[in-house]
């Protein structure tokens, strides 16, 4: 693990920082408001099919060693879509916001890099966004069963098992590529939670009638 | 499943004619060479190599509700493709014209609607396997599965009751996309698929000769 921990501490500061967004803050005091939860979800849909298509070409791409990894978690996906799809308050209707059209165009450029820095970017953009998470690790509130349905032992065996995959791959990657597409994600991060701040705050906004 | 077996029994004669290929019939003999077993599995190692492929797509172009036996389906490809290397078999070797044309095939299928693409993706391992177990190839060890090689774990592999169960689930997404596909240009793809599958096993019965 030490390379990609490495690559971390080079972004730690950036990194970290995305657990003082104002809408993990409100996650971690379980204080997320229903409504601003719902759109947050159905634009998390949005980035769950995106992800899809990232994971269906990574796995085209990959060596055989990789590949049953790879269909887990792809597997581990379609199962997450489920998880939103059986919920019958969302919309999935709802227009994509301008800040997931960047990070889903953002994948489909990641698509087109070589297969070793598409496999260490896999792993910054769960890392990224796991480790906020369980910084916050809401208990309670409407998005509270998230925390229970990532921390699952298959899915931390999954991603234990693709950190190995990342690992093997991360010599064979340019660093300075590297680093630049990790800023990139860690960007792309901060502004998916602004959009869920932005959604509290329409929630808040008092209305004329 | 009624529709898929009015569309099995239109082209019967090609479905069921892959299980009297002679390539089968000489395995069930026990007349083929491990040589060419080991040549006909190269070969077939590039085709679930396209395979795996075509199913990727067809997962991400899926309704929701058929993506997890989809994903299902990718894992058992990859599983298969994990056996198929571990036999250290001969991949420097050139794919077969039969393959180039099947995995070209495939290309096309991938740029089919899904509703063409899911029937088809049914009916070839569907028809792969019954020629397969049709031919009943484990007479040829006699059920002794030591004595079988690399035969007797494909026979146990595309037995297994999670395969059938898994073409079983296939079988179901074909037959709810099925009416939403031309039923003349399936027709045409059908016919074409089962050319196929057949120039497939007579590429094996070519090597089994040499």
């Amino acid at each position: 693990m030490k390379p990609l921990l490495a690559l971390r501490e080079r972004h730690l500061e950036a990194w970290t920082a995305l657990r003082d967004e104002p809408f993990v803050r409100l996650l971690a005091a379980g204080r997320v408001p229903p409504v601003a939860a719902r759109r947050w979800l159905e634009q998390c849909h949005y980035w769950d099919e995106g992800l899809l298509r990232f994971l269906t070409r990574l796995l085209r791409k990959a060596p055989q060693a990789h590949r049953r990894v790879l269909a887990l978690a792809i597997q581990a996906i379609v199962e997450e879509i489920d998880v939103l799809r059986a919920d019958e308050e969302l919309d999935f209707s709802a227009p994509m916001h301008p800040s997931r059209q960047e990070y889903l165009e953002f994948l489909q450029e990641l698509e087109a890099q070589p297969y070793p820095v598409a496999m260490v970017l896999h792993w910054v953009l769960y890392r990224v966004f796991f480790d906020t998470w369980f910084s916050a690790k809401p208990q309670d509130g409407p998005l509270a069963e998230f925390s229970e349905l990532w921390s699952t032992p298959e899915l931390q065996a999954l991603q234990r098992d693709l950190s190995v995959l990342a690992v093997e791959m991360i010599a064979q990657a340019d660093p300075a590529e590297l680093d630049r597409l990790t800023e990139r994600v860690i960007e792309l991060e901060r502004q998916s939670w602004q959009m869920a701040w932005e959604f509290v705050q329409e929630t808040r906004r008092p209305t004329l009638i | 499943m009624e529709r898929l077996s009015d569309l099995r029994y239109r082209h019967t004669r090609a479905w069921a004619g892959l299980a009297q290929q002679p390539f089968l019939l000489a395995v069930r003999d026990g007349m083929v060479s491990l040589r060419a077993i080991r040549r006909w599995l190269a070969q077939d190692c590039f085709f679930v190599e396209g395979l795996m492929g075509f199913q990727a797509g067809l997962l991400h172009r899926a309704p929701q509700p058929h993506r997890l036996i989809l994903a299902q389906g990718l894992v058992s490809t990859v599983r298969e493709l994990d056996w198929l290397y571990l036999q250290d078999l001969d991949l420097s070797a050139r794919p077969h014209p039969a393959v180039t044309q099947y995995l070209n095939y495939l290309r096309e299928l991938e740029a089919q609607p899904y509703p063409l693409a899911a029937v088809l993706h049914w009916a070839f391992q569907r028809c792969f396997m019954d020629a397969w177990l049709a031919a009943k190839p484990e007479e040829s060890f006699r059920g002794d599965s030591r004595a079988g090689g690399p035969l007797a774990e494909l026979v146990e592999h595309w037995t297994l009751l999670e395969f059938q169960a898994l073409l079983h689930d296939l079988g179901m997404i074909a037959l709810e996309v099925e009416a939403e596909a031309d039923p003349a240009l399936l027709d045409q793809h059908l016919g074409r698929m089962l050319g196929y599958e057949k120039a497939m096993w007579q590429m094996a019965w070519e090597y089994a000769q040499e």
